[in-house]
């Protein structure tokens, strides 16, 4: 069965003749030039193909003119749609980056211990974003740096990676040695 | 208004200890710290800080482009529980860069 990848989501309609405005959620808008088809995923989780006829970026989100769709009425019918891309049209990305949704479900490896699986990317804490990594009750946020990286396969969905001493055990309390540290002594 | 350049970037000596210390011994070891007013310096380039922000400590990867920003700016003490995204967005990730010639051992 074929995957699919939402690349916009359907906001509005813009215009008299059938445009929308979509929330871009692609990091690659510049692709929509290349794309002429593209996938509507409705609420209810009908999909249909459409043909692009037009595009251009509008205030933060981008128009789109499909074929078919000629009157304000036709296009409301695709408020709220998702739309998306075959998992296999995806861009092409540079080496040694990679999709987010391929990390989320990954189990990370420390040294060959299994910590946990990869729930979601955190892109908070500066260049590195954080993996919040699920270990039953346990949330552990681990810094996703090529320092850090030995192995990172999606197809068999691992990461292997060697963790510096300490980063599992953010929580716990403090040494001795930790307090005198802190009082500066 | 800025801080004067005759200070130099404010650190607290406790934590600048502790990364000049781990330097000399070249050890990598995560650093909890409480010090969100902090500047990030040079010599911290490669290091993981742990970051309190107020409920728990969010590590924090140092890079060259976060030097000269204060520690706290990338540990949030809000969190923005938005419309969720249920479907997987082709959005992208990259590891951040070794430390090229940073945080050299003294």
């Amino acid at each position: 069965m074929t995957e699919y990848v939402t690349i916009a989501r359907v906001a509005r309609t813009q215009g008299r003749r059938g445009e929308v405005a979509a929330d871009i959620l692609t990091d690659f808008p510049e692709k929509f030039a290349e794309r002429k088809r593209l996938f509507a995923q409705a609420k209810s989780g009908e999909r249909r193909e459409l043909q692009v006829e037009d595009h251009w970026p509008h205030k933060g989100r981008m128009v789109l003119k499909f074929a078919g769709f000629d009157s304000i009425g036709e296009a409301e019918a695709l408020i709220g749609c998702e739309l998306q891309l075959p998992i296999a049209e995806r861009a092409s990305l540079e080496a040694g980056a990679y999709f987010v949704s391929d990390l989320v479900g990954c189990r990370l490896c420390d040294g060959g211990k299994e910590i946990g699986m990869i729930e979601s990317l955190d892109f908070s804490s500066g260049d590195a974003p954080n993996l919040k990594v699920k270990s039953g009750e346990k949330e552990y946020l681990i810094p996703f740096a090529e320092q850090y990286l030995r192995n990172v396969d999606t197809s068999s969905k691992r990461i292997e990676m060697e963790l510096p001493s300490g980063l599992l055990d953010l929580d716990a309390p403090l040494t001795e040695s930790e307090k005198k540290k802190q009082r500066g002594e | 208004m800025a801080r004067s350049t005759k200070k130099g970037p404010f650190i607290d000596a406790h934590l600048m200890t502790r990364i000049e210390d781990m330097n000399r011994r070249n050890d990598k070891k995560v650093v909890r710290t409480w010090s969100r007013r902090s500047t990030v310096h040079p010599d911290m380039v490669g290091h993981t800080i742990a970051v309190h922000n107020g409920k728990k400590f969010i590590p924090v990867y140092v890079t060259e482009n976060m030097v000269g920003h204060k520690l706290g700016e990338f540990s949030m003490t809000r969190q923005f529980k938005g419309h969720s995204v249920k479907a997987a967005a082709e959005a992208t990730a990259k590891p951040a860069a070794a430390p090229a010639a940073a945080a050299p051992a003294k």
